[in-house]
């Protein structure tokens, strides 16, 4: 059975233009690949500015690898179309407030793709998007709110129900939870490990937080430095870590102190 | 399905008429508003309301002032001028030259402005930069002087002043709307948007319009001010709209040779014209004052 996802090989880097200078070079993400199977959910960890939404924002084509790709069931996502491709990937951005357009309303936004990707009636439209901000504990009164009306663990629920508005194959976080409060964190992640049953969708998240992780994730990669340092199941990270960047990721849930040169491989 | 009575609000304030209340609790925009929208009305009911045919010469009443005064008649309200033509018709009528003619120019110029400038928001790189400057070359040159060159080449018309105008501001328009798409083209919703698959029609006309709809608005305000400035300046110098014609800086020209004899000639076009450009300007600074109020508060 091939895999759902394969990255590989993907890298990042963004040109820096100053002035008359010629442009410099800067590596966000180094070569990586690895593989991900159906109905897995995979974690990527790591320090800030590690290189972690780069990989969420390039599975999603929100931007652009530099060089490598990504197949998804053995094709590659270069050849799709937008429209194509998020039938099967949806992402969940990190800033909800600054990811809903502020001048429509929560259920234009979420109809959005539905007019695009289904042919339904409108009143089946309608009807699907009640659904799922239910799903997500919303009420269908939201669908004519405006985003700055909401809460923002409410704006949160709503990027959700916009990912998951299509029933996705795989769904990419970035930094999702970190707006909830617990107990509807809770109720998100529940919400996502009843669809991944349902729907056998993978999930990709980008987290701080180890005790998610712990709970959620089949398996863990660790970014540092744009590069990925360690990936494997979460039963093999979790006891056996190769690095200490992993071991105080996993391990000291509070105040911990990441060495400021912690690659010991290097 | 929607069990709304929940909540007391009877509809949800959505961004842009959460700026309409802003403006609604400025007493000098709604002020604004309100004389705007009557010089609107009066324009477009003109051949209706006018009580005389603003170029019908009446020999018993060569210079009357107006009904306020003691030697005043109520059948002038606003008295006559030296030809014994009705003063209050000639303005009435006037407005058609002096807010109508601009009103179509800035409306040309905008359709024109914002087609070009969206077309150029929407693509990149070399594209985008051409059809954003192709028209800079105008700017150079101030809306006056551009009208007088076509008129010096052309003769002075109505026409060629329309012209000169709508040239002025397409591209203003182009730069405001380029400039507006290309901030908000970058940002996460637009992403989100084009991650939901959407075209690039419904991306520009959904997505992005409505975000930008207010500063179109104070773009739209600023083009018509100076506009309307431009026809009556032109007109004050007799290169625009020729003088029979009822337009109110060619009334302010005429005027200007008996303003000790008859002040009431020249001041009540003039108010016309001041109260018009005022209003518009007030309504234009108070859009603006209400987004900034939205921005900081959001």
């Amino acid at each position: 059975m091939s895999k759902l996802l394969e990255v590989r090989n993907i890298s990042k880097s963004y040109v820096h233009k100053d002035g008359w200078m010629p442009s410099k070079r800067v590596c966000a993400l180094e070569p990586l690949s690895f593989d991900l199977e159906r109905g897995e959910t995979l974690a990527i960890m790591g320090e800030t500015g590690s290189g972690k939404s780069t990989i969420a924002k390039i599975i999603a084509a929100a931007e652009r690898p530099t060089s490598g790709e990504v197949f998804l069931n053995g094709q590659s996502l270069k050849a799709m179309t937008d429209q194509q491709r998020c039938r099967y990937i949806r992402m969940i951005f990190q800033d909800s407030l600054r990811s809903l357009n502020p001048q429509t309303t929560v259920g234009q936004q979420l109809t959005e793709p539905l007019i695009f990707n289904t042919d339904w009636p409108a009143q089946q439209q309608k009807q699907h998007v009640y659904d799922t901000l239910r799903k997500v504990g919303l009420l269908p009164d939201h669908f004519g709110f405006y985003p700055h009306m909401l809460s923002s663990g409410q704006q949160q629920r709503v990027c959700i129900a916009r990912a998951i508005v299509l029933e996705p194959q795989i769904v990419v976080a970035d930094e999702a939870f970190v707006a909830l409060d617990p107990s509807i964190r809770a109720q998100i992640i529940n919400l996502i490990i009843d669809l991944q049953e349902d729907m056998g969708i993978s999930f990709i998240f980008v987290s701080h937080s180890a005790e998610i992780v712990k709970h959620v994730s089949d398996k863990i990669l660790i970014m540092h430095r744009g590069k990925m340092i360690e990936f494997g199941t979460t039963q093999a990270l979790i006891n056996h870590p190769e690095e200490q960047l992993t071991k105080s990721l996993l391990h000291s849930d509070h105040n911990y102190k990441v060495p400021l040169h912690s690659t010991t491989k290097e | 399905m929607q069990n709304t009575n929940i909540y007391f609000q009877q509809r949800e304030p959505s961004p842009l008429r959460q700026i309409w209340l802003h403006m609604n609790a400025n007493p000098f925009a709604v002020v604004a508003f309100y004389i705007l929208s009557l010089s609107l009305l009066m324009m477009l009911l003109s051949p209706l309301i006018t009580p005389f045919n603003p170029d019908a010469q009446f020999s018993d009443a060569i210079l009357q002032p107006p009904s306020w005064d003691v030697s005043g008649e109520i059948r002038f309200l606003f008295g006559t001028d030296d030809l014994g033509r009705d003063i209050l018709s000639r303005i009435i009528a006037g407005s058609v030259y002096s807010l109508g003619y601009p009103v179509i120019a800035v409306f040309i110029a905008a359709v024109i402005g914002v087609s070009i400038g969206a077309w150029a928001g929407m693509s990149r790189g070399v594209q985008s930069s051409t059809l954003n400057h192709m028209l800079d070359v105008i700017l150079s040159i101030p809306s006056l002087l551009l009208a007088l060159v076509i008129i010096a080449i052309l003769g002075p018309s109505l026409i060629n002043v329309m012209l000169a105008i709508t040239l002025v501001l397409i591209p203003q328009f182009i730069h405001v709307v380029h400039n507006a798409i290309y901030d908000e083209r970058y940002k996460e919703y637009v992403t989100a948007s084009r991650l939901n698959g959407v075209n690039r029609w419904y991306m520009l006309t959904r997505v992005i319009f409505p975000n930008i709809t207010s500063v179109l608005v104070m773009q739209t305000t600023f083009a018509l001010s100076t506009a309307i400035l431009d026809i009556a300046a032109l007109g004050f110098l007799g290169l625009g709209v020729q003088a029979p014609a009822p337009e109110w800086g060619t009334m302010l020209a005429r005027s200007l040779d008996q303003v000790y004899l008859s002040p009431w000639m020249m001041i009540l076009p003039g108010l016309a014209l001041f109260l018009t450009i005022l209003s518009i300007n007030v309504l234009g600074d108070s859009v603006r004052a209400a987004i900034a109020e939205r921005v900081r508060n959001s």
